[in-house]
C-alpha cells in the first residue's frame, strides 16, 4: 500500500502514476466527448483529485478504472458548469465498451490497427472521413465534395466505420 | 453492446489518427500545479495560524497550472478590507476597518478639493492642461488624418511621424537608421554609423503607446557585463531555492570549451585548441572570456548564427520547388556579413523588412538582405507576415486571420493589419529569369480609393473584414500612395522600436543556447503563454536594449552565466526541472542536445508533415499544406541538400525492404543514429512519417535524417 502526501517522505512517485495512466485518461475523456483542450484540463484535474487524498494501489485494473470514475465526475462537473446536457447517461456500458477497446494498452494498439485498416478503405470513403475528421467539414460539405446527397455521405461515413470495425476487431484476434 | 458508444469511441480514435489530436503529456504540468497547489495550501495554513484573517483561503485551490514564476512571487499584500473572502471578518478585522475609515474619507476629500481646483485653473487658461496634440493610432483624429486641429499643429504630422527614426537615404546600406537611444551620459553610438543630434532615436520611439500608458521611463542605463550575468545567476538560483531543486554539478573546463564551440561555431574543439585553452587558462582566469570573445569575432560564428537566423527566417521555404523566388545562400551571406561587421540586431532588422534590391549576388542592385521578404512573399505575403509576427514580435498571429486569440494572444484582423504594410509589394522579373527585383509601389486598395487604401479579408461566416495597417494598436497613415507614406519601413520602425522586438530577440538567443527559451514556443509570447522567468527575460530585453541590440554582448552573457556551465546531470531531486515533459524549465541542468525546438519528436512531426501527399487525399491536403507552413521549423539541413547527398548507409534500403514490423525498423534506426531506443512520443511520431510507406526505403531514410539532424552538429554528407 502506497499513500501519497508529499514525494519525498513517503516513497510515493506521483510522476509515476501520471505517466502510467495519462493516455487512458484522457483517451477515456475525448471518447465522452471532449474537446482536446478540455481533454487536457480535466486529465490534470483528475490526477489532482486523486493526489489530493492518500492513494491505495490496489493494481492496474482498478487504478484505472478509479480514475475513469474520477475523470468521469470531473466531466459531469464541466458540463454542468457549460449548462450543457450530459451526453452518456448509461456510463457502465459506455465503461464497458471502452473496456473492450482500451484493453490493457490504452487503446494502443487499437489505434494502431486503427490506423492500418485506414489504409484499405476504398478511397472515396477514405476521403470522407478524412474530410470529417481532419478537416472537420459538415456533412453538407462532405457531399459536395463528392458530389452526392447528404444522406449518401452519411450512409458511406457509416459504412466505413462499419467496415473499420471489422477490420480492427479482425486484427485483434 | 451499445453500438453508439462504440461508434463513439471509434470517432474519438480517428479523430487521433486523422485529426492528428494525440495523447498529450501533462505529467509536468499536473505535478507543477500539484505542488503549487500544496505550497499555497501550507501558506493558506501558517497565514491562519498567524493572523486571524482568511485572507489566503482563496488562495488554496489554484483553478490552472501556475507558471513556474509565479511560485517564487510573495503573496499579494491583502486588499483593504476583506470583501471578497469567502468567511466573515474576524473581531480584529472589524476593528482595524474602523481605524482606517477616518484617514481613507480625509484623502478622499482632500482628492476631490484638488480636482475641483485644477478644473477651475484649466478654465481660466483656455485649455485642459495635458491634452494630447494626437493619439497615436486612432484613426479619424486630427494629427492622424493629417487635418489641421484646433491647436494649429503641424498637419502632417502623425503619431508615428513625430518620434521618427531620423533616416538620411543615401544608398541602400545607409537607408537603415542608427539605433541609439538617448541616455543620461549620452549615447553609446557604433563607431561606423554616423550619429546626427537628429539621428537620436526619441524617448516616444522606443515605448509604444500599448506599453507606456504613463509617462515613458528613462531609458536603463547599461549596465557592466559582470551586472548582467550576475543578475541572471541571481535570478535563477532563487527559482532553483524556491522550487527546492539542486542544480546539475558544473562542468569542468574542457567540456565547458567544447560546448561553448558547439553552440558558437558549430562543431567541436581540435586538440590544439583545447590545449590551448587549458594554457590560457594556468595564464589567467578570463580565459573563458577570452575563448567566447574570440569564437564571437570569428567568421565561423558569423557562418553558424548566420544559418540560424536564416533558418528561423524563412522557415521551409526552402522546401519548394520554386527555389528561384529567393535565394537562401545570398540572404545567409547578407547575414553573416551584417553578424560579422557588428551591425545592432536592430538595424539587420530594420534593413531585412525595409529592403529593396535584387535577390541574386550577379544582379547590378544585389541586396541579399531582400530574400527574406521573397521567401514569403507568395499569396500577398501571408508567410512573411507570419514570419514578421513570429521571429521579430514572437507572437502567433495566424489565428487571428479568422478570429480573436482563443487565449488573449490578439484581436480577430491583427494578422490582416500587420499583412496591410506588406501591400506596396513589388516584385519584377530582371534581366536574367532568375533574378527578382523587389521593390514598393503604390497601393490602390482593394476599393480603388488610394488616399484610404484597405484591404479585404474573409471571414469564416463569409463576411468581409477589413484592414489598414496597423501593430500594437499604432497606426499608420491610410494612404496606399508611396510618396505619402512607404508602409514597409514604417513597419519596420515600429517593430524595432517595440517592446515585443527586444523580448523575442532575447528568448530566441536564449532557446538557440540552451535549448528552450523562456515560452515553448519561442514564437507564441503573450499574456497567453508567460515566459517562465519574466523578471530575467525583462532585464535582459531591457539591457539588450540599452547596449544598442548588440546581440554578440547578449550571447557573452549568457554563455559566461551559471546555468550555462552546468552538466546535464538530472539530480534526484530536481524531477520538476523537467521541461522535456511540457513543464516550465528551470535551467537547473543543461538540457540534452537536440533538445527544445529541434527535438526529435518535432523533427518527426515536421518529418510526418512533409511526406508526399497520397493521391486520394490531394485536394484536402495539398489546401491544407498551401495556406501557411507549419509552425515547427525544421531544421535546414533536411531540406536543403538534395537525396543524392544523403544516401545513408548501405543497410537502410535493406532495412526498409525487410519483413520486420515498423516499431523494429524504427528502432533499429534509432539505435544506430541516437543510440538509444525511441520515447512512445517519438514512435508515435515516426510511424507517422511511415504510415503507409512501410517498404518504402526513402520513408526509412527520411526518419535516418530527421534524426541525424537532431544531432547538435551534424557530420557532412561525405562522411557517410
Amino acid at each position: 500500500m502506497e499513500t501519497a502526501t508529499t514525494p519525498d517522505t513517503t516513497g510515493f512517485d506521483p510522476a509515476q502514476l501520471i505517466e502510467k495512466y495519462q493516455v487512458g485518461v484522457w483517451r477515456y475523456l475525448r471518447a465522452l466527448g471532449c474537446e482536446p483542450a478540455l481533454a487536457d484540463d480535466l486529465t490534470q484535474e483528475t490526477f489532482l483529485s486523486v493526489l489530493r487524498h492518500p492513494f491505495t494501489d490496489f493494481g492496474a485494473p482498478a487504478t484505472a478504472a478509479y480514475l475513469r470514475k474520477i475523470a468521469h465526475n470531473e466531466f459531469i462537473s464541466s458540463r454542468r458548469r457549460a449548462g450543457k446536457v450530459i451526453a452518456v447517461e448509461n456510463i457502465e456500458e459506455f465503461d464497458q465498451a471502452w473496456e473492450q477497446w482500451a484493453g490493457d494498452d490504452d487503446g494502443e494498439a487499437k489505434v494502431e490497427a486503427l490506423r492500418e485498416c485506414l489504409q484499405e478503405l476504398t478511397p472515396r470513403a477514405r476521403l470522407a472521413l478524412d474530410l470529417r475528421f481532419q478537416k472537420r467539414e459538415s456533412r453538407a460539405n462532405i457531399a459536395a465534395a463528392l458530389g452526392i446527397s447528404e444522406h449518401g455521405a452519411k450512409n458511406l461515413m457509416q459504412r466505413a466505420k462499419q467496415a473499420l470495425r471489422k477490420c480492427i476487431e479482425g486484427r485483434a484476434r | 453492446m451499445n453500438a453508439e458508444y462504440d461508434d463513439r469511441i471509434l470517432e474519438a480514435g480517428l479523430e487521433e489518427v486523422l485529426g492528428g489530436h494525440y495523447p498529450p503529456d501533462l505529467t509536468s504540468a499536473i505535478l507543477q500545479t500539484w505542488e503549487a497547489r500544496q505550497q499555497a495550501a501550507m501558506r493558506a495554513a501558517s497565514a491562519a495560524e498567524d493572523d486571524a484573517l482568511p485572507r489566503l483561503a482563496a488562495a488554496a485551490v489554484l483553478p490552472v497550472a501556475p507558471p513556474v514564476h509565479s511560485l517564487t512571487e510573495p503573496e499579494p499584500p491583502p486588499r483593504n478590507g476583506t470583501a471578497s473572502l469567502p468567511l466573515a471578518p474576524s473581531l480584529r478585522a472589524r476593528q482595524d476597518a474602523r481605524h482606517h475609515w477616518l484617514p481613507l474619507a480625509l484623502a478622499i476629500s482632500l482628492l476631490a478639493a484638488a480636482v475641483l481646483l485644477g478644473v477651475y485653473a484649466a478654465r481660466q487658461l483656455g485649455e485642459v492642461p495635458g491634452r494630447p496634440l494626437a493619439q497615436p493610432g486612432v484613426s479619424g483624429q486630427p494629427g492622424v488624418s493629417g487635418q489641421p486641429d484646433g491647436n494649429g499643429s503641424d498637419a502632417g504630422m502623425t503619431a508615428i511621424e513625430r518620434p521618427e527614426l531620423a533616416v538620411t537615404p543615401r544608398s541602400r546600406d545607409q537607408d537603415a537608421p542608427s539605433f541609439h537611444l538617448e541616455r543620461p551620459d549620452g549615447p553609446v553610438s557604433q563607431p561606423e554609423l554616423a550619429v546626427t543630434p537628429s539621428a537620436v532615436l526619441p524617448r516616444a520611439a522606443i515605448e509604444s503607446p500599448a506599453d507606456a500608458p504613463q509617462p515613458a521611463p528613462q531609458p536603463r542605463k547599461p549596465s557592466a557585463d559582470a551586472d548582467v550575468i550576475a543578475s541572471i545567476n541571481d535570478v535563477l538560483r532563487q527559482a532553483w531555492r524556491d522550487h527546492s531543486v539542486t542544480p546539475a554539478p558544473a562542468l569542468a573546463d574542457e567540456d565547458w570549451c567544447e560546448r561553448v564551440y558547439l553552440k558558437l561555431a558549430r562543431r567541436r574543439p581540435s586538440s590544439d585548441e583545447l590545449k590551448q585553452f587549458a594554457r590560457d587558462k594556468q595564464k589567467d582566469q578570463t580565459h573563458r572570456r577570452a575563448l567566447i570573445d574570440r569564437l564571437l569575432a570569428s567568421e565561423e560564428f558569423a557562418r553558424h548564427w548566420a544559418q540560424l537566423w536564416s533558418d528561423s527566417l524563412t522557415g521551409p521555404a526552402g522546401n519548394d520547388a520554386d527555389g528561384s523566388r529567393f535565394s537562401r545562400e545570398a540572404l545567409t551571406g547578407y547575414l553573416a556579413a551584417a553578424i560579422q561587421a557588428d551591425k545592432p540586431q536592430a538595424q539587420i532588422v530594420f534593413e531585412l523588412l525595409a529592403a529593396s534590391g535584387a535577390n541574386r549576388p550577379d544582379a547590378a542592385d544585389f541586396n541579399g538582405a531582400v530574400n527574406f521578404i521573397l521567401a514569403g512573399a507568395n499569396q500577398q505575403a501571408k508567410e512573411a507576415t507570419d514570419r514578421t509576427a513570429r521571429v521579430f514580435l514572437g507572437k502567433q498571429l495566424v489565428c487571428t486571420s479568422c478570429h480573436d486569440h482563443p487565449h488573449g494572444g490578439g484581436e480577430q484582423g491583427d494578422f490582416w493589419k500587420l499583412n496591410a504594410f506588406f501591400r506596396q509589394l513589388r516584385i519584377e522579373r530582371g534581366t536574367d529569369s532568375e533574378v527578382l527585383v523587389l521593390s514598393d509601389t503604390d497601393f490602390p486598395g482593394a476599393s480603388g480609393a488610394v488616399k484610404d487604401a484597405e484591404l479585404f479579408y474573409r471571414l469564416p461566416d463569409g463576411r468581409l473584414g477589413m484592414a489598414y495597417p496597423e501593430l500594437n494598436g499604432q497606426a499608420i497613415p491610410h494612404s496606399g500612395l508611396l510618396s505619402d507614406v512607404n508602409r514597409r519601413r514604417e513597419l519596420a520602425k515600429l517593430v524595432v522600436t517595440s517592446k515585443d522586438f527586444r523580448r523575442a530577440a532575447v528568448n530566441r538567443v536564449w532557446s538557440w543556447l540552451f535549448g528552450y527559451g523562456f515560452t515553448q514556443p519561442v514564437d507564441d509570447m503573450g499574456p497567453h503563454n508567460p515566459p517562465s522567468h519574466p523578471e530575467l527575460l525583462e532585464r535582459l530585453a531591457d539591457e539588450f536594449a540599452a547596449h544598442d541590440f548588440n546581440t554578440k554582448g547578449l550571447v557573452r552573457w549568457i554563455v559566461l552565466s551559471e546555468p550555462f556551465g552546468l552538466s546535464g546531470k538530472r539530480m534526484p531531486e530536481s524531477w520538476l526541472d523537467a521541461p522535456e515533459t511540457g513543464g516550465a524549465p528551470l535551467f537547473a541542468r543543461y538540457y540534452a542536445p537536440g533538445a527544445g525546438d529541434r527535438d526529435v519528436y518535432k523533427l518527426l512531426v515536421q518529418a510526418a508533415h512533409r511526406r508526399p501527399v497520397a493521391e486520394y487525399a490531394s485536394t484536402s491536403a495539398m489546401a491544407r499544406r498551401s495556406w501557411l507552413r507549419p509552425s515547427v521549423e525544421p531544421p535546414q539541413i533536411i531540406a536543403a541538400l538534395p537525396d543524392s547527398q544523403w544516401p545513408g548507409p548501405a543497410w537502410l534500403p535493406k532495412l526498409a525492404r525487410s519483413r520486420l514490423a515498423p516499431e523494429k525498423k524504427i528502432e533499429h534506426v534509432f539505435l544506430s543514429v541516437l543510440d538509444r531506443s525511441p520515447t512512445a512520443r517519438e514512435m508515435t511520431a515516426a510511424k507517422l512519417v511511415l504510415a503507409d510507406r512501410l517498404g518504402d526505403p526513402s520513408a526509412i531514410r527520411e526518419i535516418w535524417r530527421t534524426l541525424l539532424a537532431s544531432r547538435p552538429a551534424a557530420p557532412a554528407p561525405g562522411q557517410f
